[in-house]
């Protein structure tokens, strides 16, 4: 897909790990794992929401397309 | 209506099935073992029908008509050709409704499992659907051939009647017993629904799919 999840690269600037994102935001360490790796077929705003507001951060820093 | 209530009467009904169709094969096996003939029943309408003229009770004036237009021809003939029909008969159509309710028993399982939108149930449901028209194509399969295979071992001509197929020209001067089919729709009409509902049962199931990729 040309849709890239960066969250392993934010998480890495804030120095974060993922189980303790996934606690902050609220989802399963495996929802966040099936995200982290682009196994998922989209992204519900509540959880872009946390995600962002946990890695203070903007989506696009975590969601970059990149045509194939 | 509980899935609990629903599983039971399609248990009653299974067994039903199961116990008709094998009591009417042995009907059909033990009339083809003797050599006795197969009987059948078959309703007649008759054209044009005697008709009785109605008084009224005080006015003595016609108040209406008896009209005799329908009548019942009981046969004991037809010979092998036509128990063989009759085996097919109840094989093909005892086969369809088992098939048919051993499908609703497993989507009743599967809704009391709480997953209705699966594929599972989409394929089941479209199976429903085709055999629920399958059954209604040879039910007017069954009207149009087996009457004039019974027919065709006796005289047409009985007394002042001349005994004909459901779809046959009619004798001129002669008053016809005509088999008196009713091509029904019911069955194609629930068919089409239940096909309707597998595609809606596709869509929940594509959502579902879709819902549980989306975190």
């Amino acid at each position: 897909m040309a849709i890239i999840v960066n969250i392993d690269v934010m998480l890495a600037k804030r120095k974060m790990s993922v189980s303790a994102l996934a606690d902050t935001v609220g989802i399963s360490l495996t929802n966040l794992s099936l995200l982290k790796t682009g196994k998922v077929k989209g992204v519900r705003f509540g959880t872009l929401d946390g995600i962002c507001e946990a890695l203070d951060c903007q989506p696009g820093d975590i969601l970059e397309y990149r045509p194939d | 209506m509980s899935l609990r209530t629903v599983r039971a009467l399609l248990w009653c009904a299974i067994t039903l099935v199961c116990a008709g169709s094998l009591f009417g094969l042995a009907i059909v096996a033990q009339g083809a073992a003797t050599g006795s003939a197969a009987q059948t029943t078959l309703p007649l309408r008759i054209e044009p029908a005697e008709a009785e003229p109605v008084m009224g009770r005080t006015t003595g004036r016609p108040a209406g008509q008896l009209v005799l237009d329908h009548g019942t021809l009981k046969l004991h003939t037809g010979g092998a050709a036509y128990a063989s029909l009759q085996a097919v008969d109840i094989l093909v159509t005892g086969a369809l409704w088992l098939l048919i309710l051993i499908k609703i028993l497993q989507l009743a399982n599967q809704f009391a499992s709480g997953q209705p939108f699966e594929p599972q149930s989409v394929r089941r449901l479209r199976f429903v659907g085709w055999s629920l028209i399958a059954l209604n194509v040879w039910a007017w399969i069954r009207l149009i051939a087996l009457p004039p295979v019974a027919l065709a071992g006796i005289d047409p001509v009985v007394g002042k009647y001349h005994v004909l197929p459901s779809i046959a020209a009619s004798v001129e001067g002669a008053r016809n017993a005509r088999v008196d089919s009713t091509y029904g729709i019911s069955l194609l009409a629930v068919g089409l629904l239940v096909l309707v509902l597998a595609q809606a049962f596709r869509i929940g199931a594509d959502l579902r799919e879709d819902n549980e990729a989306i975190v």
